[in-house]
């Protein structure tokens, strides 16, 4: 293993080893090599080009779907301290981006989408500069035969022969060989190098409590954050319940306790990730909203109140646990009648019905919509998609998410090795050998024993909070000056 | 917006709702305004531009079910003594500085504004990892334009925190105490929930009380603009404040200030003489101190009744506000 690498990921990330595949795929891009690297989420993707973005000189550009995905991208390289990055996108008013475009060799990383990269200036003032890596996030989305694909990336192929960057990284989290090929080949990079990943996470445990009903669910919930090591997250499929139980675990725990939707507002939520980050805040309370930019290496459980909208997000969810390589865990709870709900198209980020009627009516209407849904069908539609053939991508997509959450209640109610169902589900052919550090069999009836067993059991003690310097209800504005500028 | 929050714009005198609704919307048309000078909430205009007709109406239905206002004929509601009582009991913030007709982009300044201040409170404390408050990129680009050019003053915190400290004195203490709450920077930040308990009051007013104390902030850049060097450069007054006007009515009342008759303008703009009516109009409802009188000496259109119909009502409006 290479010295030089381990030190800089040490001093610029403060991670002291790689997690598989990470390394791999950056030796790659610093040797010119292209590459499409299949990473779960929660991998660590991002580091994958950031890391050689600090090695190497030259320009790094990030091509993402969604201006909302870029907003969180550049969120949480600006978290890092990371000045140098900005998104090229509709956002910017046209002033701005032309001083962009004018002082390319200020920023280390761009983010944009294909149309922007498209743009005849664009091109231009990016074929002036030297760009080290053009990274491909979502690679998926480019294959006809994914549910996810945005017909913008078509353009990418003919984008990345006019940058010439030195490598191609193409990301995604889920692809199947035929999606894979796919890729490469609308990319025209037949020999690019694969680096797949499993999906597996050893030192997450799986484990399953049945309870009673949902008073018992209740209780249990609470009796596990007085015993868990911290922090962790709770997942709840309503923003109600999260509220909710964010007041009880504060009131009845005492531990520093948020919960965080999309109804809150974008400072709020900012806020929020902030103390979660360095530690003020101790558990979230969260809807499936909750998730993006969040790379909080110490996540020790998370639990599911209720079940997830498919066995994707289950995965995925599960997947911020643990990202530093120690023991975490990942509990579902779950009643004797219930099963996971049936996808809906808008908690996909995509469109309902009723919104592709309204927006085939009159798509003009729709042009600027920032709703991702909006901007999906304003894709779809300057590619010259009819209303019939978006309706029946739609419609498969959904069928495909209700076929996951039938795998996935198998899941729950599974007695043998879960973890063996998960990486199968996920098309691995990898023999998982179950012994007690891997998952529950059947219903765990022993929870505390499992936490014991894991070094996961903490006794929670009373916590003070952090602010209480600075308490609210005596606060006047001369105090506030004081505390921020001083 | 909460139900009681309309409250304030009604009165004992009875009115229609809809130029509520409108002015609310900020839809700028003459009846909508005449209407909400009349009846004193024209500097609401555009106050609350995501509310849907389908929610004001059931807030006006709301507030008949519990008796706080009454139909008094079939389009007009005034104020029942329940509706007056609670008023007075429960009275809402009210704005000293705000006009949402000639101040449209008070929430970016607002925005710039706690962007800079974090910028600055983490800069002050040499932390660099923090999400910002703000993710919309233009106004990012604004306040990191600004920081760039102020960030070697000279004891900047400081600088800062004293015009800061000179706005907050000339508000009121509760009113500078919310807006300050609501500021986020290095280890603090209060979450909307948190604040909503300590300080009653509703979203719509919360709003309100910060967009009136910017408001003060950029009256004052514009008026001493050398006491604030640092706001000053943020918030150049100029990008924040304009005559309520829009631009083909300003061109037209240009002209007219220029001693021009109304047919003259007519001939100079290429404008029929319905819109140039309809420019000087809005121009006499909305700018402060318009003279009606001359505007009525120099009118050698064809007469139209409507027209001075409107100019006497506005007459008349000014009259009372002396
Ligand atoms: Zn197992």
């Amino acid at each position: 293993m290479s010295v030089d690498l381990l030190a800089a990921l040490e001093q610029k990330f403060g991670y002291y080893e790689f997690r598989p595949g990470q390394q791999a795929i950056i030796e790659n891009i610093l040797q010119g090599q292209d590459t499409l690297g299949i990473l779960p989420t929660g991998s660590g993707k991002s580091l994958c080009y950031q890391l050689p973005a600090y090695i190497q000189q030259g320009l790094t550009i990030i091509v993402s779907p969604l201006i909302s995905l870029m907003q969180d991208q550049v969120a949480q390289l600006q978290l890092q301290g990371e000045k140098q990055s900005i998104a090229l996108n509709s956002t910017l008013n046209w002033s701005a981006q032309k001083f962009v475009l004018t002082h390319l060799k200020n920023y280390r990383f761009l983010f944009s989408a294909p149309e922007t990269l498209n743009r005849p200036d664009v091109l231009a003032a990016l074929c002036q500069v030297n760009i080290q890596t053009l990274v491909i996030d979502e690679a998926h989305c480019i294959s006809q035969w994914g549910v996810d694909f945005r017909p913008s990336y078509l353009k990418l192929g003919a984008i990345r022969q006019q940058l010439q960057p030195k490598a191609t990284l193409m990301l995604t989290a889920t692809a199947t060989p035929k999606v894979q090929q796919d890729i490469l080949e609308k990319l025209a990079l037949p020999k690019a190098q694969k680096v797949i990943y499993s999906v597996d996470r050893p030192n997450i445990f799986f484990d399953v409590i049945q309870c009673a009903d949902r008073q018992a669910k209740q209780a249990q919930l609470l009796t596990l954050i007085h015993q868990l090591q911290l922090p962790g997250i709770i997942y709840f499929s309503s923003r109600q319940s999260a509220e909710t139980m964010a007041q009880l675990i504060q009131q009845q725990c005492h531990i520093p306790t948020a919960f965080y939707h999309g109804a809150l507002s974008t400072k709020d939520r900012y806020l929020i990730q902030q103390r979660f980050m360095t530690g003020e805040l101790k558990v979230i309370c969260a809807t499936n909203a909750f998730g993006m930019g969040i790379n909080k290496a110490d996540i020790r459980f998370v639990i599911h109140y209720h079940a997830p909208v498919s066995f994707e997000s289950y995965l995925q969810e599960v997947g911020r646990a643990g990202r530093d390589g120690h023991q975490s865990i990942a509990i579902l709870l779950t009643l004797p009648d219930e099963s996971g709900r049936q996808a809906r198209l808008l908690e996909m980020g995509l469109p309902t019905p009723v919104m592709v009627k309204a927006f085939f009516k009159r798509p003009d209407r729709f042009k600027n919509s920032p709703e991702p849904a909006f901007e999906l069908l304003n894709q779809l539609y300057r590619n010259r998609f009819t209303e019939s053939e978006v309706t029946q991508m739609l419609e498969n997509k959904r069928r495909e998410k209700n076929e996951s959450l039938w795998a996935f209640n198998r899941f729950v109610n599974l007695t043998t090795c879960r973890r063996q169902h998960l990486v199968h589900y996920f098309g691995e052919q990898q023999r998982i050998v179950h012994d007690d550090q891997c998952c529950a069999l059947g219903f765990d009836t022993a929870i505390t024993a499992t936490l014991e067993k894991l070094k996961l059991y903490h006794l929670n003690v009373e916590e003070v909070p952090s602010d209480a310097d600075l308490n609210l209800d005596t606060l006047e504005w001369p105090q506030v000056l004081k505390h921020i500028f001083e | 917006m909460i139900t009681t929050d309309l409250l304030r714009f009604f009165s004992t005198d009875p009115q229609r709702v809809k130029p509520i609704y409108y002015t609310l919307r900020g839809k700028k048309t003459f009846s909508n305004l005449l209407a909400a000078k009349k009846h004193g909430y024209l500097i609401y205009f555009h106050s609350a531009a995501d509310l849907t007709w389908g929610q004001f109406e059931h807030h006006i239905g709301q507030l008949q079910r519990e008796q706080l206002i009454q139909p008094v004929s079939k389009n007009e509601w005034c104020l029942t003594a329940k509706g007056q009582a609670w008023c007075v009991q429960q009275p809402p913030f009210l704005t000293k500085y705000y006009n949402g007709l000639t101040m449209p982009k008070l929430n970016v300044a607002l925005a710039q504004l706690h962007l800079a201040i974090q910028v600055l409170s983490q800069f002050q404390h040499k932390n660099k990892q923090y999400f910002p408050v703000v993710t919309d990129f233009s106004i990012q680009w604004q306040v990191r334009q600004w920081f760039q050019r102020v960030k070697r003053t000279e004891n900047l915190s400081q600088r800062f925190e004293q015009e800061l400290t000179h706005w907050f004195t000339l508000l009121p203490s509760a009113q500078s105490n919310f807006v300050a709450a609501n500021f986020s920077g290095y280890q603090f930040g209060f979450s909307q929930a948190q604040l909503a308990t300590r300080f009653k009051y509703s979203a719509y007013d919360g709003t309100l009380v910060q967009l009136d104390a910017i408001a003060c902030l950029l009256l004052q850049l514009q008026q001493v603009p050398k006491n604030w060097p640092l706001c000053q450069q943020l918030l150049p007054s100029e990008a924040f404040l304009q005559l309520p006007l829009s631009r083909s009515t300003k061109a037209t009342y240009a002209l007219f200030q220029q001693g021009l008759t109304l047919s003259q303008i007519c001939q100079s703009r290429r404008l029929k003489a319905g819109t140039v009516r309809e420019h000087l109009l809005e121009a006499a409802l909305l700018i402060p101190d318009f003279d009606v009188t001359t505007l009525l000496k120099r009118n050698d259109l064809a007469a139209d009744i409507y027209f001075t119909d409107r100019l006497n009502e506005i007459l008349e409006l000014n009259k009372h506000e002396c």
